[in-house]
């Protein structure tokens, strides 16, 4: 979100819920994200705070704090592309490519 | 991976070279490149080959997959591909026509020479950047409603005409007239709807931008002649797409096939290719659904046609004209028959490129050939090029739609000075009006190949010919 948008310690004027169910966790986490983007753009808002409620390999429920805010950059959409997520060693790695 | 060396192709002429579908067990057909040696040593540095090299690998793909000399890395399909897939049992792939459905160009051209307008030139590249938003987050003059935006989804150009913006000829000079007969808003996610309702009219970011160009060159006076242009004529050249509208219905449809693709004991190399069956109800849907977003790209280009329009007569006088020579897209999928075999043909950054005679064609194009148009970087120069017969029987009546990234928009970051390249336009005599430094420098001439080289191909291989070259005297960007 950072790259989205210029915001300098924001607080949350508002919370929002969302809950995702995907087929397995990579895909867990492009709709994640494209959830995320979609209201932005859509809303015109950034979402600055983030409560992982429920998470597993296909379902996830958060609150999200929400400040309104117009992009300065575009993203279009989050690809499957070479979509990877894995354990390592201190925690987890993931891959996700941003059509620009 | 599966890296892709000189050794794995055969050249088959100048400009043609071949990898064969022996080189990987689950090709159904022969991947084909137009290009130079030199383009194809600098392929094979990167991926695009071998993404050109997955598209081979769908059900009912038709013989051969292409790639256009303008070809790059993209998501999934490599960008300047076109892949042709049977309808009756075949797939069709939202990957394949990108998120930013009917990305696509359009040709104006006034009645008067770049030394008629001389000095006005920066109150006309003003007054556009007035007239057309430009930039991220910048919403559209016209407030739609639902039943308004339905509208343009259902029936494209006509609601443009209806609704003023445009005239009966504009919609007979764009593919499709304007109008795909597939489209159907219901068919179009209604989040989709949200991201785009208030985005009709506007440029966006990115790669998009507005030129006003002189015409620098004419190779075929005949061909030119049927487009209207002529020497030292000004032209404006408009290149944008779908919005948010299609960047949500692409990101939708790509997920509901990457959940059915299993069903349909369909497997594929990467999932941003993810698939239906043509004739399965969601291949069907994402064809009604990229048919309305198309419709919406169609419209939206319009309205920006209408804007600059406006800004010509404001600047220049109430009897300037601007008149559209064609509408292309360059991200687009269409039903078309090419030998005898009904086929849906994905155009991923490619152009549609239908040679003389094609009953397609509007009436006053049919003996010259489609008008095809090739922005090259901002600073360089575009050209207008025409489909051939070569390409009818060669391509899928295709060929190239830029100059094509060599640079990613970080490296362009890291290598491009904003002063240098604000100086280097100057100087060039061209005027920038640009909504940010960020958007400027990352379309920086040096992030492109060289346009020349690209259209050289095309003329070389038989697939287009060279009508006229464009040089840039003012660009409007986000």
């Amino acid at each position: 979100m950072a790259y989205l948008f210029e915001l300098v310690e924001a607080k949350p004027e508002r919370w929002e819920r969302i809950e995702i169910t995907a087929p397995d966790r990579e895909a867990l986490l492009v709709d994640w994200l494209s959830e995320l983007l979609c209201r932005a753009t859509s809303n015109y808002n950034a979402y600055i705070s983030f409560q992982v409620d429920e998470i597993d390999e296909h379902r996830l429920v958060a609150r999200v704090g929400i400040v309104s805010a117009v992009a300065i950059d575009d993203i279009k959409a989050v690809t499957h592309h070479e979509l990877a997520v894995r354990k390592c060693n201190d925690g987890w790695e993931a891959i996700v490519v941003f059509d620009v | 991976m599966y890296p892709i060396a000189l050794a794995d192709m055969q050249q088959i002429a100048p400009c043609t070279w071949e990898i064969p579908r022996s080189f990987r067990h689950d090709m159904r057909v022969n991947a084909r490149l137009y290009a130079s040696r030199e383009m194809v040593e600098h392929l094979l540095a990167e991926r695009s080959l071998e993404q050109l090299v997955n598209t081979a690998t769908f059900p009912g793909v038709q013989e051969p997959v292409l790639a256009m000399p303008d070809i790059h890395q993209g998501y999934g399909f490599p960008i300047g591909g076109v892949v042709a897939v049977r309808a009756e049992d075949g797939v069709i792939s939202p990957g394949g026509v990108g998120y930013d459905i009917n990305c696509g160009v359009r040709l104006l051209a006034s009645t008067t020479t770049h030394k008629d307008i001389g000095e006005r030139l920066a109150a006309l590249a003003t007054q556009i950047q007035r007239n057309v938003p430009t930039g991220v987050g910048r919403s559209g003059r016209i407030k739609l409603s639902d039943e308004e935006l339905d509208a343009v989804l259902d029936t494209g150009m006509h609601w443009a005409v209806t609704a003023g913006h445009a005239s009966e000829s504009d919609a007979e000079l764009v593919e499709e007239n304007g109008c795909f007969a597939a489209a159907s808003a219901d068919a179009v996610p209604e989040r989709a709807k949200k991201r785009g309702i208030d985005q009709l009219g506007t440029l966006g970011a990115g790669n998009h931008f507005l030129e006003v160009q002189r015409v620098e060159s004419i190779f075929d006076t005949e061909r030119a002649k049927a487009f209207g242009l002529f020497e030292g004529q000004v032209t404006v050249l408009i290149h944008t797409g779908s919005r948010g509208l299609g960047h949500q219905t692409c990101t939708e449809y790509v997920r509901r096939m990457d959940q059915v693709m299993a069903d349909y004991g369909i497997t594929l190399p990467d999932r941003e290719l993810s698939c239906a069956p043509f004739k399965a109800p969601e291949g069907q849907a994402y064809f009604h659904a990229m048919a309305a977003a198309a419709n919406f790209a169609w419209c939206n280009r319009q309205v920006i046609t209408h804007a600059v329009r406006e800004a010509w007569r404001a600047v220049l006088g109430a009897h300037e004209t601007l008149a559209l020579v064609y509408d292309v897209s360059h991200n687009v999928a269409k039903l078309e028959e090419h030998g005898g075999v009904l086929c849906v043909v994905h155009r991923k950054g490619a152009t549609r490129a239908f040679g003389p005679g094609h009953e397609d064609l509007p009436a006053r194009y049919r003996k010259a050939g489609q008008p095809v148009f090739i922005p090259g970087s901002m600073g360089t120069a575009s050209y207008v090029l025409s489909g051939t017969e070569t390409a009818m029987q060669e391509s899928f009546g295709s060929t190239c739609h830029g100059a094509g990234r060599q640079l990613s928009r970080r490296k362009a970051k890291e290598t491009v000075v904003y002063d240098r390249l604000c100086r280097a336009l100057h100087d060039a005599g061209i005027e920038v009006r640009a909504a940010s430094a960020k958007g400027l420098i990352e379309e920086a001439p040096e992030a492109y190949k060289a346009v020349d080289q690209v259209v050289d191909v095309m003329a070389e291989t038989g697939i287009a010919v060279k009508v006229a070259r464009l040089r840039p005297i003012a660009i409007v960007k986000g």
